[in-house]
């Protein structure tokens, strides 16, 4: 073996910063709205300590790091390049290591979008989700479409063109022309990346109880499956490829980090509420601020809960729900040599069935979704769940 | 020995505390020790706890010292309550020289409960009158006592007031037992005659038939013969339940035990025969044996095509225990391979379903239940149909028979003109009216049996608060104007769907049966088209939109875990689904017929 040079196994970064100025009303991710800054700053320091903890392995390499949340763009440029220098210090990093931002429109200014790119930041994901002042109401944002214009006009002049857009569609009262409206204006501020998601509202959220007490009439499925329409034709037009169920891109900038996500890779997570995938294990860091801090404080790892221990059936499944969403598929050669199957065969049925449902479609050994398919994907992922 | 027997059965209706009774009984004369006590005792089937009633009959051997200082042998044959089983029920009163009737001081007398006393004093039982529940708030003792003098000829002065679940009075309805019922008057040396009133399989033992000794004596290693199958067989255990199975010698006239004979198969040991010695038989059975004939049919199919033969399985070995299933293969176009079922009723029908499901682990469909018609065919000939897919063609039918029954119900005369009504929407024949009291009535009806088989029940108890209380027995045939219907989905008949319908009827069904089929069918990957038509002619139609939309839009790291449990739960949800073509039906749909409100 010896002169043999080993092959790194990619991993993905995962950073949460569960602070918010303000929880937005669909939102259920965990967070906080205290930004204090001695907090966060404190919160920085256990994360530091936690990926510290976390240096057993040498055969890994960091391929992507994002840091979500939350608002990670509450951070200053200090607290995340000291997070960042920790993660380079800790594990191998790939040179051409992707690293995310996600950040609040209302969050960011030139002098610290520029430090934030000094540090090592080469992309931005952008809370826009709608250019409607009345829309960003409803849903609770603390930004206006204003704040959008010129948080992009900060990233132009940092020369940073690789940035994303987050929209969000099925608004309450949000029309189909609104909508189009949204999807234009995006694309006329040239984000490299597009994520177009539809509302859905998970029970425990504000606009949900809202919606219960029947204050928001939430779309119609007709109109939610009109946008998602509206939003292919109208990115694909504009040069942007679909590659995720609510995903798009000019080519090549895909968000490498989240397809790591769907190719089952594997990811440590860092931060209260973060979830890691590593060796067909996933678990979560207890979503839980103060434990988490004094744990690391006092030496200790912070208190985790496995969600999945997973056996090979159920890492098949994973493949065949996560690989699905994305545009190109899974390729069946793979699956068969990882898993040792004919998946073609074991899997006759469902496959047939969802082909001649015009769901699904296998060509050149690519096993995809169509783009009926996306909208109604449930219908197909579920026959394959373990 | 004989005069310190007695033998005695309960009538009552549901609910009116007669396993309670049992169980105090049973702890009074120390049959269980409190330890042994569980609540119905007697009920031995976790399905008879939970629905509250009694399928099976278990007998018990009770010795009880009484008040004039002789031990006596006290023998309780349980009895089911319900009309399904009303022949099992004949033959243990048939057992028996006596019997308790306990009525529920809060209800009063039900007409299933005044039909199985009718059918006792046909059987020279005596009748002892027990009101029960008297600690109970709207207890009115002395109303039902005057009920059951007026309808039954019951003496006042003799009833029993008694509180099964308090423990009071139970030591008096022992003493009454005693006084009143007669000791069986049997000849011990008269040639072997013994009644099966019960029996069930036992893998171990093979069939085990419950029996009353009404002449004669049976003995361990005896050849024995069944008089109606005429087969015979060596005994090789007896004994009698005290309540647990305790081995005897031999049974003796007028004793109540069982008997092992290694018996393959319960149908050889059918109830009502006659167990007679083999080497000196007796000149003739015993009166009244009957062979028990399904009444209601349905198809049954497992939900996973590749059930099929553990669904046959399933129904061999419960068959073994329950002689009255009939079951043979038949297919579906619309759900494959499954069994057309026969059953005496429709309780007999979801026992034996939720059996299946619970004991075997099938998940199955059924489709609505049919009664037998009779179709009088153009070139003379007759067929009985029980399938509606074997429904002849109109242009050979002639003429269409349908079972009826009698049906008495019991009611408080304030609910007379709903009762009447109700009957009148299920196309019934008004009969009689008799009064009970002053305030309750007793209407008799002549009904389709079918019309009974279709949310007659719920009707009924909707309608009167739960104050009415239903018997019935089958009359006969009557001719009627009936057709068939089928239902369509995306133009093509789903065979498990059809029905059978009375024609002033047909197009009311055919809407309602649409709209909620529009609302049990899930929105498809396709427009769905529900229609009902008879022949080639549509009659109402309802369709339900595509499905748009049925996506997780996001779905990153941190919530995997949580996405692919809602897709875990969806395709739980698929698994109670039947797929006809593209379309995915709901089990529940195949019943709705049942739950039309006409």
């Amino acid at each position: 073996m010896t002169g043999m040079k080993q092959e790194k196994k990619a991993i993905g970064v995962y950073i949460h910063i569960p602070f918010c100025r303000k929880k937005c009303y669909y939102c259920d991710f965990y967070s906080l709205p205290d930004t204090d800054e001695s907090l966060l700053d404190q919160y920085c320091q256990a994360l530091v300590t936690e990926i510290e903890t976390a240096a057993w392995r040498d055969e890994l390499m960091v391929s992507t790091i994002f840091l979500g949340g939350g608002t990670p763009s509450l951070l200053s440029a200090r607290q995340l390049s000291g997070i960042l220098q920790q993660i380079a210090a800790v594990f191998p990093v790939s040179s051409e290591v992707e690293i995310t931002v996600e950040a609040n429109p209302a969050t960011i200014n030139l002098p610290k979008m520029e430090e934030y790119l000094t540090a090592g930041v080469n992309r931005i994901s952008l809370g826009a989700q709608s250019f409607a002042d009345d829309e960003l109401t409803v849903l609770g944002r603390v930004h206006n479409a204003e704040d959008i214009l010129s948080s992009v006009q900060i990233l132009y002049k940092c020369g940073l063109e690789n940035f994303n857009l987050d929209l969000i569609y099925g608004i309450p009262g949000q029309s189909i022309r609104s909508w189009e409206t949204n999807l234009r204006k995006a694309m006329e501020l040239k984000p490299a990346h597009i994520s177009a998601y539809l509302l859905q509202l998970a029970p425990q959220t504000i606009m949900a109880r809202q919606a219960e007490q029947k204050l928001l009439t939430l779309a119609d499925e007709e109109t939610e499956a009109a946008m998602y329409e509206v939003t292919i034709d109208e990115l694909t037009a504009g040069g942007f490829k679909q590659y995720e169920i609510s995903n798009f891109s000019l080519p090549d900038y895909e968000c490498r980090h989240n397809i790591f996500y769907w190719q089952s890779k594997n990811y440590l997570g860092f931060g209260a509420g973060a979830v890691s995938y590593m060796d067909n294990r996933r678990y979560i860091n207890k979503p839980e601020l103060f434990n988490y801090m004094e744990s690391l404080r006092s030496g200790k790892l912070p208190p985790t809960e496995e969600l999945e221990n997973m056996s090979l059936k159920e890492q098949l499944a994973d493949a065949i729900v996560l690989g699905l969403r994305l545009s190109q598929g899974i390729n069946i050669e793979e699956i068969n040599k990882r898993f040792d199957i004919d998946f073609i065969k074991e899997y006759s049925y469902e496959i047939k069935n969802n082909i001649e449902k015009g769901l699904l479609n296998l060509n050149n050994g690519q096993l995809a979704l169509t783009r009926r398919g996306y909208f109604l994907s449930n219908e197909v992922l579920c026959h394959f769940v373990a | 020995m004989q005069n310190r027997i007695r033998n005695f059965s309960i009538i009552a209706h549901i609910d009116h505390g007669k396993s309670t009774l049992a169980d105090r009984l049973l702890q009074l004369t120390g049959a269980l020790t409190e330890r042994e006590m569980k609540e119905q005792f007697l009920d031995k089937m976790d399905l008879e706890r939970e629905k509250g009633i009694t399928i099976k009959l278990q007998p018990v051997r009770l010795n009880y010292l009484a008040k004039d200082g002789n031990n006596y042998i006290i023998n309780l044959i349980d009895t089911p309550g319900h009309v399904d089983f009303s022949y099992e029920v004949s033959r243990s009163l048939a057992s028996c020289e006596g019997a308790l009737l306990v009525v529920d001081a809060t209800q009063g007398i039900e007409a299933q409960t005044l039909a199985n006393v009718y059918m006792a004093m046909d059987l020279n039982l005596e009748i002892i009158g027990v009101v029960n529940k008297i600690d109970l708030p709207g207890a009115e003792p002395e109303i039902v006592k005057e009920e059951m003098e007026n309808v039954l000829g019951i003496e006042r002065s003799d009833i029993v007031p008694i509180s099964a679940k308090l423990g009071i009075g139970i030591e008096e309805v022992l003493e009454s037992i005693i006084k009143h019922i007669p000791p069986p008057r049997g000849d011990e040396n008269a040639p072997l005659q013994a009644l099966i009133f019960d029996s069930y399989f036992d893998p171990y033992k093979g069939a085990i038939c419950y029996i009353r000794v009404m002449s004669g004596q049976v003995a361990k290693g005896q050849m024995i013969k069944m008089m109606y199958s005429g087969k015979e067989f060596e005994v090789i255990e007896l004994g009698v339940l005290s309540p647990y199975m305790t081995e005897v010698e031999s049974l003796k006239a007028g004793e109540v035990g069982y008997l092992a004979a290694g018996i393959k198969n319960v149908a050889d040991t059918k109830v009502g025969d006659t167990v007679t010695g083999a080497a000196d038989p007796a000149a003739l059975p015993l009166a009244g044996y009957q062979e028990v004939k399904p009444v209601v049919f349905c198809g049954l199919y497992p939900l996973e095509n590749n059930d099929f033969e553990r669904l046959r399985e399933a129904l061999e070995k419960l068959k073994l225990n329950d002689a009255s299933l009939l079951y043979e293969p038949e297919t579906s176009d619309a759900l494959g391979f499954g069994f057309r079922c026969g059953f005496l009723g429709l309780l007999h029908l979801e026992i034996v379903k939720e059996r299946l499901e619970r004991e075997y682990n099938l998940s199955l469909l059924a489709t609505a239940p049919s009664v037998i018609y009779k179709v009088a065919l153009t070139d003379g000939s007759e067929v009985l149909v029980q399938n509606p897919n074997h429904w002849p063609a109109p242009q050979k039918t002639e003429k269409v028979f349908e079972p009826y029954v009698k049906a008495v119900i019991m009611v408080p005369n304030d609910y007379v003109g709903t009762i009447m009504e109700l009957c009148q929407e299920k196309r019934g024949q008004f009969i009689n009216l008799e009064y009970l009291t002053t305030h309750r009535v007793m209407v008799n009806y002549k009904l389709p049996l079918a019309e009974i088989l279709y949310d007659f029940f719920d009707g009924l108890k909707s309608r009167t608060k739960g104050y009415a209380s239903l018997d019935y027995e089958i009359s006969g045939y009557e001719a009627s104007d009936l057709i068939k219907m089928d239902i369509l989905l995306n133009g093509e008949i789903v065979d498990a769907l059809s029905f059978i319908v009375h024609k002033e009827k047909a197009s009311y069904r055919a809407r309602a049966i649409v709209e909620k089929l529009r609302k049990i069918i899930p929105r498809q990957m396709y427009e769905v088209v529900i229609q009902a038509g008879i022949g080639s002619h549509i009659i109402a139609r309802e369709s339900i939109k595509a499905m748009r939309k049925d996506v997780l839009a996001k779905c990153y790291g941190g919530d995997i875990t949580r996405k692919k449990k809602l897709l875990e739960k969806q395709k739980e949800g698929k698994k109670r689904m039947k797929q006809i073509g593209h379309i995915e039906v709901p089990k529940e749909a195949f019943m709705t017929v049942l739950n039309i409100k006409d």
